[in-house]
Formats: structure tokens, C-alpha cells, sequence
């Protein structure tokens, strides 16, 4: 009988051992197959454009200083390591950070930029001119997995050797002697658990709390333990002590910044610092050290006075351990937090990450865009973005005292269709409805340029002085209703010169124009202009009826404002993989839809609307020599009102409204207008300015009857034309503004 | 008579090049036209030194990065025509002719001597690969 129960105990004893092992061997396969690639799980960082600064560049001194403060730059009186800028009279000094740019890797130097007339006139690098300082680009968010975890990767060997010892000196003392586990402070946790009477202390190595971080949950039970402890062995049997130590400096929590996890040390150093792991000072190393134990409770932004008392208790173990001097430590401990200041902007261009994270959404799979580490360097602007910002918040207190009143803007490069800066409603710094990319609204007044273009592509037809009629109109829709346009004023002048019934946004012109071409044809404009959103082809499309957002009507303007050159409206410049090694290029790409000499016309008419028209108005916020074109739209009832206009460098469409779609009374000039101008005084510096295109020839004519007239005759203006479509007949007048030419012409009737 | 009025007309357009200092805009509601862009601007060095790189890359068949380089010089002056031209035989010599023909367009708009603009104009001609 006992032989038999013995022979079962040692059977059981055999299968539980041999379960064991599989066991063993199941957590073993996991930590070898999956150990690697857990180090490697990245999120994608998104970068702002980069500065560039060269000799003439429009960057004033100022704008300079803020950029280097937002890029974590601190001023000081001489320099002596990266990061650090200096005023020297009409001069800074700059030392400037080591970065790999998609195309060439920039080191770090002293440099110098100096101006003249709020222009840089002069750069120097390491005290010899240079023609270009290449600043790099701030990071403005990244791609983040659900659970929001984001980390910057770092090698062992770019961690600062006192941080790294001084970590150990802290946490895990016997770090380089045990294998994954440590009796005495499994011994010391349980002797303070059983005086407690709970679960207070963890005794945990490094090797546990990274085994616990990567595999386990941060529940507190028994064969959480026995597993943790199992594992941590076969880690250290797999992996080598500088590996598991790097593991750690990149995977430990530090803290929260909205749903966004930090972890690792190198993006702690940039979350609390602004500045580089490479280049903390002490105290702020101790800082980093002593949070690893409570992020949340020592976070220096939320209790700095218990983070404080954190630090210096880890300044004190570092002295105590030699790790450095006394001097040091006190010198340290007197330091305050240092944390960033108020000027860095992470995190707080939700519109535009959004346009972009849409864009990368196309191409790249969510598990790439959150596991591969990929850098992706944009286009995106932070100091017109700023500018744009500001513009918004004055634009609306100017308009309106209503807090409801939304808006949305998107700003464009004109040369190239990049997207510069955008927002997506008054609540600037907070994700939410991305009015930019998803209000969808009628365009109003917006589409009439369309119409208009359609028109002047039939130069035997239509010219800009060709008489249009301006009288009432009413027609039968196919379900019985009936359309009958009005313009703005309610009035209407019999007939109008085409240019002038665009000038002044005339609705019935625009509507019967648009009926005369047909809305096939409108239809089939917008495409060409790059609109890509569903079109209605209905009647009333010609006064922009259907649902358009502010980056659907940029693409319209961004193909009028470039010259009839269409241009896919891009955020993203670069894409490289984690080790710097371009993955993919977005490059300029134009392709011509509209004949340059048809839309010089048109944009004969956008000028004249600032010069004359719906935007004059406008003119009072703008500098004096800063040429604009644009057009004003406002939609039933004032519920939206728009404006899209470009100057020769940037493209800038603004929509402001309700988000439940009630009447504001307020047109395009009176509210989007508002915003668009005064961001375009401060961030537009080139006029529109272009060699007139080969087919146009100016004439002078009379702006009271489209004729043919003389220079200096009574209301004579200069109008272009595409060569033969000017129009024949004319008024008496020959005046030609010169005293001596009038008189042999009276004299000899030439 | 006939005579006389060629005369007349020879003196008018003399005098109307030489005479008087043309007198002030006449007061119309007239739009602006675009300004001319047909006066030489000086650019700045680093603009040229980066299109000189980008055209030594061309040199050595490395299309990619010069294309990428006159990307950058064309961020710093975009109303340059240089750059297009560079884009354009950059874009050519890959054998991507539409976009070479594109490139030339657009350059059209910013060329400053009949030189320049001739070149472009040769471009703008490419018929599509």
C-alpha cells in the first residue's frame, strides 16, 4: 500500500516537474523570441520644418530667440556645450545641436548670425562665414499606440555615465553581481510586508522590474512573483547585464502628459527639461533617478517641493557612494528644478498632426506607424503657426463677442502646396473637431472664380469687360421648387462688366453665367482646381452650393494662387526608419490645369476685389506694398462666412461660423476676412509678382462701358486680354497723357 | 497728306518716348496689376551654392538627391527661375518628362532675360514620356 502511494507521489512529483519545465520552457520561449523586438516597439515622431537661415532671409532676431527657446535652447552669457545661445550686441551666438537630416547628417557648431534691417546679414560658423545654419526641427507629436505609450531610443553608451551608475546606486545596488534576483531585498521587502501587515515593498531588482514592465501585469500576487522571479533568471541567462540596463533606461515609466505615456529616460529628459538626456546637468539626472520610484508622486510639475526632497535624497546616496563629489552634490541639491519653460510647444498642434496622421494613415498601417520608430519630417511651421493662432483669436474678438463663434484656417506655401500651419477651431491647443478637414459647408461666393474661369477659357466668348446681365432670375429645379438667386444688396444694375460683377460678388451675374456654361462644365473646373469632395451639379452650384471644408477649398485656391498649376496640398516632406535611412520622399509635383494666360486674367479680377472690392477693407490691416489677391464668400443668411486670398508667398483660406449652423450676419471681409489679414500682414512677404504670361496683351479701356480708350481718358483702365479677344469698338477719346502727342493728334487726327 | 500723317504719326511716337515725364495714373477704379518680377533681385549665396550641388549630384546620375537639393534651394527662393530650370533638366534627364515640362512652366512665370526664359520655354515644349 505505501509502495503504491509512494510510486504515485513520485509519478505526480514527475508530471508537476515536467509541467514545471514546459512552463519553464514557454517563458523562456517568450522572453528569447520576443525581447528584441519589445526594445524596438517605437512610436513615429513627427518633426516641424526645420529653420533654415542664410544671408537675406526675412528671420528677425527675435523670432530666431524664440525658436531656439521652443527647440530647448538656453540663453546664456558665454557659451560652453550645445543647446546654450548668447546676445552679442546686434549679433547671437549659437551652439547648435548635432542632428541627422533625411538627407545629411549637421554637426553641431558655434555659430553666429548677425542683421541688418531686421534681415540676416551675415553667418558664421565655427568663426568662418557660412552661407546657411541649418536649426534642428522640433519635434511636434508623434503616432502613439492605443495604450499611448512614447519613448525615445537610446544606446547605453549615449546615457551619462553618472546617471547610469547613479541609477543602480539607487534602485539596484547589486545590479552587476545577481542573476535577476537579489534574497536580501526579497528578505527586507518581506520583513516590511510582514511588520505592515500588506503588500508595502517590492524588493524587486532591475532585471525584474523590466521583466515585470515588458511581460507581466503590476497586480501583487504570489505566482505573479514566482513568475517574475523565473523569468528574471532566464533574462539575465539571455541577455547581457549592459542590455538589460539599456532595456530599462529606455522602458521605465516616468510620468504622464495627457494620454500620452513617457517612457524611458530620454524622452523624460526632453518631457521635463527640453533638453537632451546627453546634456542634463546633475541635478537634473537626479531628478530623472529619484522619479523612477513615483512618477506620479514625485512629478516636479504637479509637487515640486516633494521633488525636490527626491532629489536631493538621491544627490545625498550619490555623495555618500562616491559617485560624486561633495561639492557637486551640494552645489546640485541649491539648483532649482530647471524644468522647460513656458515656451516650449509640445504637443499643442492637434489640427495638424491630425492632416498629417490622415495622410500617413494612406499609406502605412497603424502597427507600422506605432512600432517602427519612423521620424517623419513635415512642412509644418511653428512660428506662422503661432502667428495664425494669434490671428484666429483677434479675428474673432474683432468680429464678434460671441465665445461660440468657431473658425478654420489652412495655410499653404504657394510654390509648393505645402500646408505651413492650420487650425481647427478656437480651441487651439485641444484635439477635437477638426473643423479644417470635417466642417463641411457650402463655399458660398468661393466658387464663383470657377465660374468665371470656365468663362474666360473661351476668349472668343467671354473677356473681362464682356457685358454680363445683372437682373433677376428665377428657375424651375426638377422637384418642382424654384431658385431664385438675389444679390448681397438686393438690388441689380441691368448689366455689368464681367471683372466688375466679380469684383463686387454679384450673385446674379455669377448664377446666370453659371446657367449659360452649365454645371457640367463648373463641375468640371472645380476638379481641375483640385477640389475633390462630392459636387452637387446642380443650378445653384455656381453660388457654391454642396459641403466643402477650408482644406477642400485650399486645394480650389491653392491651383489659382499657384498660377493654374495644381499641386497635391502636402504636409509631409520626409519619411526615414529609425536608424535615419529614408524610407520615402514626398516631392514637389505641379501639374498644369489651366492655362497661365486664363488665369492671369482671373487673377486680374482677386486683385482688384482688395484693391476695390469685398476685401478693400481689408487693406488697412495689410502693409502698404504688400500686393494680395482673394475673394471674399459668405452663405445663406451670413450662417458661414469665408475668405481665400494669397499673396505671392502663402495661401491662406479662413471659414468662420457656428458649429450648429445658425446665421452670424456677418460676410466673408466682416469675420474670415478679419483673421486672414491680420495673419497675412505678419507672415506674408513677397507681393504677387510674376512675368506676365506669353498671349496677353493690356489695353486701355473705359471701366464705365468695356470700350477701347485712350491712356489718361476718363475712366480708363488698363485691362489685360488674351491676344485678338480685346474688344473693337471704342469711345472718342485718344488722350494719351502726353500734351505734345494730344496736340498733333487734334492736329492731324491720327 | 498721306505723307504728313506718317510723318505726324514717326513724331508722335518719338515725342511719346521722349517727352514729358508721363504725369500721375489717372484716378480710375482700377485693379492692381501683378508686379513685374523683371528686375534682377540679388539671391542669396547659399541658393546658388545648393543649386551647384544638386547640378554636380545630376552630373553623377544621382537624380533622387539633386531633385532633393533644388527642392531646398527652391524653399529659400521660389520666385527664382533658376531652380525650375534645374528641377526641369533634373526631371528630364530621369526620364520623367511631364514633370520636367511642369517644371519649366512654372519657371515661366519668374524667368528674368529672354535667355532664361527661352530655356525654360525649350522645356515647357518636352513632349510627355
Amino acid at each position: 500500500m505505501i509502495r503504491r502511494l509512494f510510486a504515485f507521489l513520485l509519478k505526480l512529483s514527475l508530471a508537476v516537474f515536467a509541467l514545471g519545465l514546459l512552463w519553464v520552457a514557454y517563458l523562456d520561449a517568450t522572453i528569447s523570441s520576443t525581447f528584441d523586438q519589445k526594445r524596438y516597439a517605437l512610436p513615429a515622431t513627427v518633426y516641424a520644418r526645420s529653420l533654415e537661415l542664410h544671408e537675406g532671409a526675412a528671420v528677425d532676431r527675435a523670432s530666431l530667440e524664440r525658436e531656439l527657446k521652443w527647440l530647448g535652447y538656453r540663453p546664456v552669457g558665454e557659451l560652453y556645450r550645445p543647446g546654450q545661445f548668447a546676445r552679442k550686441g546686434n549679433a547671437l551666438q549659437i551652439y547648435t545641436r548635432d542632428f541627422k537630416f533625411p538627407d545629411q547628417f549637421y554637426e553641431g557648431a558655434r555659430v553666429e548670425v548677425r542683421w541688418q534691417n531686421s534681415r540676416v546679414s551675415a553667418i558664421e560658423r565655427d568663426s568662418k562665414s557660412a552661407d546657411l545654419l541649418r536649426l534642428e526641427p522640433m519635434v511636434i507629436g508623434g503616432v502613439y499606440p492605443k495604450h499611448g505609450e512614447d519613448r525615445i531610443l537610446i544606446q547605453l553608451s549615449e546615457v551619462p555615465t553618472i546617471l547610469a551608475r547613479g541609477l543602480l546606486a539607487i534602485e539596484d545596488q547589486k545590479f552587476m553581481e545577481h542573476y535577476g534576483f537579489s534574497i536580501t531585498g526579497i528578505a527586507r521587502a518581506f520583513l516590511s510586508n510582514l511588520q505592515s501587515g500588506r503588500v508595502v515593498a517590492g524588493g524587486s531588482t532591475i532585471t525584474q522590474q523590466l521583466v515585470k514592465n515588458y511581460y507581466l501585469s503590476s497586480e501583487r500576487t504570489i505566482s505573479r512573483k514566482v513568475r517574475e522571479l523565473i523569468m528574471s533568471v532566464l533574462l539575465e541567462f539571455h541577455a547581457s547585464k549592459e542590455e538589460i540596463l539599456e532595456g530599462y533606461l529606455n522602458e521605465i515609466y516616468l510620468g504622464q502628459d495627457g494620454p500620452r505615456a513617457i517612457h524611458g529616460f530620454a524622452l523624460g529628459a526632453l518631457h521635463y527639461f527640453n533638453t537632451p538626456l546627453s546634456q542634463l546637468g546633475l541635478h537634473q539626472q537626479a531628478l530623472l533617478v529619484g522619479m523612477v520610484k513615483g512618477p506620479s508622486l514625485y512629478n516636479p510639475k504637479r509637487n515640486p517641493e516633494r521633488a525636490t526632497e527626491r532629489r536631493n535624497l538621491v544627490l545625498d546616496v550619490w555623495i555618500n557612494e562616491g559617485l560624486i563629489s561633495r561639492e557637486q552634490g551640494e552645489v546640485s541639491k541649491l539648483m532649482p528644478l530647471d524644468l522647460e519653460g513656458q515656451e516650449s510647444l509640445k504637443q499643442r498642434f492637434p489640427a495638424y498632426l491630425d492632416l498629417v496622421r490622415r495622410q500617413l494613415r494612406l499609406e502605412y498601417r497603424d502597427e507600422d506607424l506605432t512600432t517602427l520608430g519612423l521620424r517623419i519630417f513635415t512642412a509644418f511651421d511653428p512660428q506662422m503657426q503661432t502667428s495664425l493662432q494669434a490671428a484666429t483669436l483677434t479675428g474673432l474678438k474683432a468680429a464678434s463677442d460671441s465665445p461660440e463663434l468657431e473658425s478654420a484656417s489652412v495655410v499653404t506655401r504657394v510654390d509648393s502646396g505645402e500646408v505651413v500651419a492650420l487650425t481647427g477651431g478656437r480651441a487651439l491647443g485641444q484635439a477635437g473637431f477638426n473643423r479644417a478637414l470635417d466642417a463641411r459647408r457650402p463655399a458660398g461666393s468661393l466658387f464663383k472664380p470657377a465660374v468665371y474661369l470656365a468663362a474666360l477659357e473661351k476668349p472668343k466668348r467671354f473677356n473681362l469687360v464682356s457685358e454680363l446681365v445683372d437682373l433677376p432670375l428665377a428657375v424651375e429645379l426638377p422637384n418642382g421648387d424654384v431658385w431664385a438667386p438675389e444679390n448681397y444688396d438686393k438690388d441689380h444694375r441691368g448689366s455689368v462688366l464681367l471683372y466688375r460683377a466679380l469684383i463686387e460678388s454679384l450673385n446674379l451675374p455669377a448664377a446666370r453665367l453659371g446657367l449659360e456654361l452649365g454645371p457640367d462644365v463648373i463641375k468640371t473646373m472645380l476638379r481641375r482646381l483640385g477640389v475633390t469632395a462630392s459636387i452637387p451639379e446642380v443650378a445653384s452650384l455656381s453660388l457654391g452650393v454642396g459641403g466643402y471644408a477650408a482644406i477642400d477649398l485650399a486645394a480650389m485656391y491653392q491651383t489659382i494662387a499657384a498660377g493654374g498649376f495644381r499641386t497635391p496640398l502636402r504636409t509631409i516632406r520626409d519619411i526615414v526608419d529609425a536608424n535615419g535611412d529614408p524610407l520615402r520622399r514626398y516631392p514637389l509635383a505641379y501639374d498644369r490645369t489651366v492655362d497661365r494666360a486664363t488665369m492671369h486674367l482671373l487673377h486680374f479680377a482677386l486683385l482688384g476685389v482688395m484693391e476695390e472690392g469685398t476685401g478693400s477693407s481689408l487693406k488697412r490691416l495689410l502693409p502698404p506694398d504688400l500686393i494680395t489677391a482673394g475673394k471674399s464668400g459668405t452663405s445663406n443668411d451670413g450662417r458661414d462666412s469665408w475668405f481665400a486670398g494669397f499673396s505671392g508667398d502663402l495661401l491662406t483660406v479662413t471659414w468662420v461660423g457656428y458649429d450648429d449652423n445658425r446665421t452670424s450676419n456677418l460676410t466673408g471681409a466682416r469675420a474670415a476676412g478679419q483673421i486672414w489679414a491680420r495673419f497675412m500682414a505678419v507672415e506674408a512677404k513677397r507681393p504677387v509678382a510674376y512675368r506676365i504670361p506669353e498671349r496677353i496683351e493690356l489695353k486701355w479701356i473705359d471701366s464705365t462701358n468695356g470700350r477701347r480708350t485712350g491712356r489718361g481718358c476718363p475712366n480708363a483702365i488698363r485691362v489685360p486680354f488674351i491676344e485678338g479677344s480685346a474688344p473693337s469698338s471704342s469711345t472718342d477719346c485718344r488722350k494719351t497723357d502726353n500734351p505734345v502727342v494730344d496736340w498733333l493728334q487734334k492736329i492731324f487726327g491720327v | 497728306m498721306a505723307h504728313v500723317r506718317i510723318l505726324a504719326a514717326g513724331l508722335i511716337v518719338f515725342l511719346a518716348s521722349c517727352a514729358a515725364p508721363p504725369q500721375r495714373e489717372p484716378q480710375s477704379r482700377t485693379p492692381a496689376l501683378p508686379k513685374s518680377v523683371e528686375i534682377a533681385r540679388p539671391v542669396s549665396p547659399a541658393y546658388l551654392r545648393l543649386i551647384d550641388e544638386g547640378q554636380a549630384l545630376l552630373a553623377q546620375g544621382e537624380m533622387a538627391k539633386a531633385i532633393a537639393i533644388f527642392e531646398r534651394a527652391q524653399r529659400i527662393h521660389a520666385d527664382d527661375a533658376r531652380v525650375y530650370l534645374a528641377l526641369s533638366k533634373a526631371y528630364k534627364q530621369a526620364g520623367d518628362n511631364r514633370s520636367a515640362r511642369a517644371m519649366a512652366e512654372r519657371g515661366l512665370l519668374y524667368c528674368q532675360n529672354d535667355k532664361q526664359c527661352s530655356e525654360l520655354r525649350a522645356y515647357s515644349r518636352l513632349s510627355s514620356s
